[in-house]
């Protein structure tokens, strides 16, 4: 069965290709059929001290009061017990006059996290094929040094200590903003680029895009154009001023270094882009090592 | 997805030399705004003012495909296809844009052939 990767906030699996991405959110993925939306999952941070049957018992009390959709817990489907047999988990179900769901919540000790997925409507055999392999190949990327973030056609590493700030997945543009103490990290991803280029060049377009963080940071542009393709770098020439400086020592907020690099490449027809700012100064290069694991995937 | 776009038989169309196509349609006004739009000469000949809509590239390839035969998903297949973007995003700038088309009055929705499968 044909499959892929899905990496998102921390946990990455396998789907059938024909499943996709429906619904994002922190923590949060829907996924439908080609048709109708048919799985949901949730990930929360549980600590060390999870007890199933107080989370389970909260978990049931919470749905019920905002949805009035009582859940019940049941044994595990027996086509999932092999797949999740490196979990303690507790199966469910509910009915509403709408539509009725099955499904499973767990605990993962070595990265502290609950998981809640669950399958919406009636589960065929390719719903239910669809949840083997999800089971079979998940993995919690908290406490491992890095956290792949592959979603829709962009894929991108990033060490495990990033989190999730923004996130934007509109028609044409794609885009991803993760941080940690010291530095933001956006990665942004445009289609079709041969259209967006056919009326300006990569430097004018980027000029446009990063209008007000170029102002901000005092960036200026190197351009590369090649036969198959473009590249422009923002840098700083001159270092932020002392009172830039001074402020960012007040606030963790303010990063007054940074960096910008936009690539275009005629073979994906896409726009990639890395935006870095920082509390400190970044080396010349840093753009650059980030691209080194942010590509498109065909 | 499976609806049927339909172009409106008022809608005139003229192709710009680069290729691109305008749409010329009457105005839709409530009959306080057309009361008003008549006092300022706006009515001309006893026809409602007309409004342009320059279509760029990609609204250009959408609007050729509206027929009443093709479905919103073959329209947005055949747009991902075109520009090499993934066909859910597809799906939603079409749909996106079909339903902005709707709104002003340009195209309608028909559900025929689907009616009848069911039947």
């Amino acid at each position: 069965m044909d499959s892929k990767t899905i990496g998102w906030d921390g946990i990455s699996f396998d789907i059938p290709s024909k499943f996709e991405v429906s619904g994002i959110d922190k923590r949060f993925l829907q996924l439908d059929n080609g048709e109708q939306p048919c799985i949901e999952i949730r990930w929360y941070e549980a600590g060390k001290t999870y007890k199933e049957k107080t989370y389970f018992r909260q978990l049931a009390k919470k749905i019920e009061s905002s949805s009035g959709i009582k859940i019940e817990s049941t044994v595990l489907p027996s086509s999932w017990k092999k797949s999740l047999a490196r979990y303690d988990a507790t199966a469910f179900y509910w009915q509403s006059d709408l539509s009725t769901g099955r499904g499973v919540m767990f605990y993962c000790k070595s990265a502290s996290q609950v998981m809640l997925i669950q399958f919406i409507n009636k589960c065929d055999d390719h719903t239910d094929n669809a949840a083997v392999m999800l089971f079979e190949t998940l993995q919690f990327h908290q406490a491992k040094l890095e956290t792949p973030w592959r979603i829709y056609d962009m894929f991108a590493t990033m060490p495990s200590n990033f989190e999730l700030e923004t996130f934007e997945f509109k028609p044409g543009r794609f885009s991803i903003s993760l941080s940690d103490k010291t530095e933001t990290v956006s990665l942004y991803r445009f289609s079709p680029a041969d259209v967006i280029l056919k009326k300006e060049s990569l430097g004018d377009f980027s000029q446009t895009l990063f209008k007000d963080d170029i102002n901000k940071l005092g960036l200026s542009i190197a351009e590369l154009e090649y036969e198959t393709g473009a590249t422009c770098m923002f840098g700083q020439e001159k270092k932020p001023s002392t009172a830039t400086l001074a402020l960012s020592k007040l606030s963790s907020k303010r990063r007054p270094y940074g960096q910008i690099e936009i690539r275009y490449t005629e073979e994906s027809n896409r726009i990639l882009a890395v935006m870095v700012s920082s509390r400190h100064p970044l080396p010349e290069d840093r753009a650059k090592s980030i691209f080194n694991h942010y590509e498109i995937i065909q | 997805m499976a609806c049927k776009p339909l172009k409106n038989r008022d809608v005139d169309e003229t192709r710009s030399d680069n290729g691109l196509i305008q749409l010329s349609y009457p105005l839709r006004l409530k009959p306080l705004f057309a009361d008003v739009a008549k006092r300022f000469g706006m009515w001309k000949d006893g026809s409602p003012p007309i409004k342009r809509l320059e279509l760029d590239e990609m609204g250009t390839l959408v609007w050729e495909m509206i027929n009443g035969r093709n479905s919103v998903k073959k329209i947005a297949a055949k747009f991902a296809e075109t520009y090499q973007v993934l066909p859910r995003e597809a799906e939603v700038a079409t749909a996106s844009f079909l339903k902005d088309l709707g709104k002003r009055g340009l195209i309608a929705f028909s559900m025929e052939n689907n009616r009848s499968r069911n039947k």
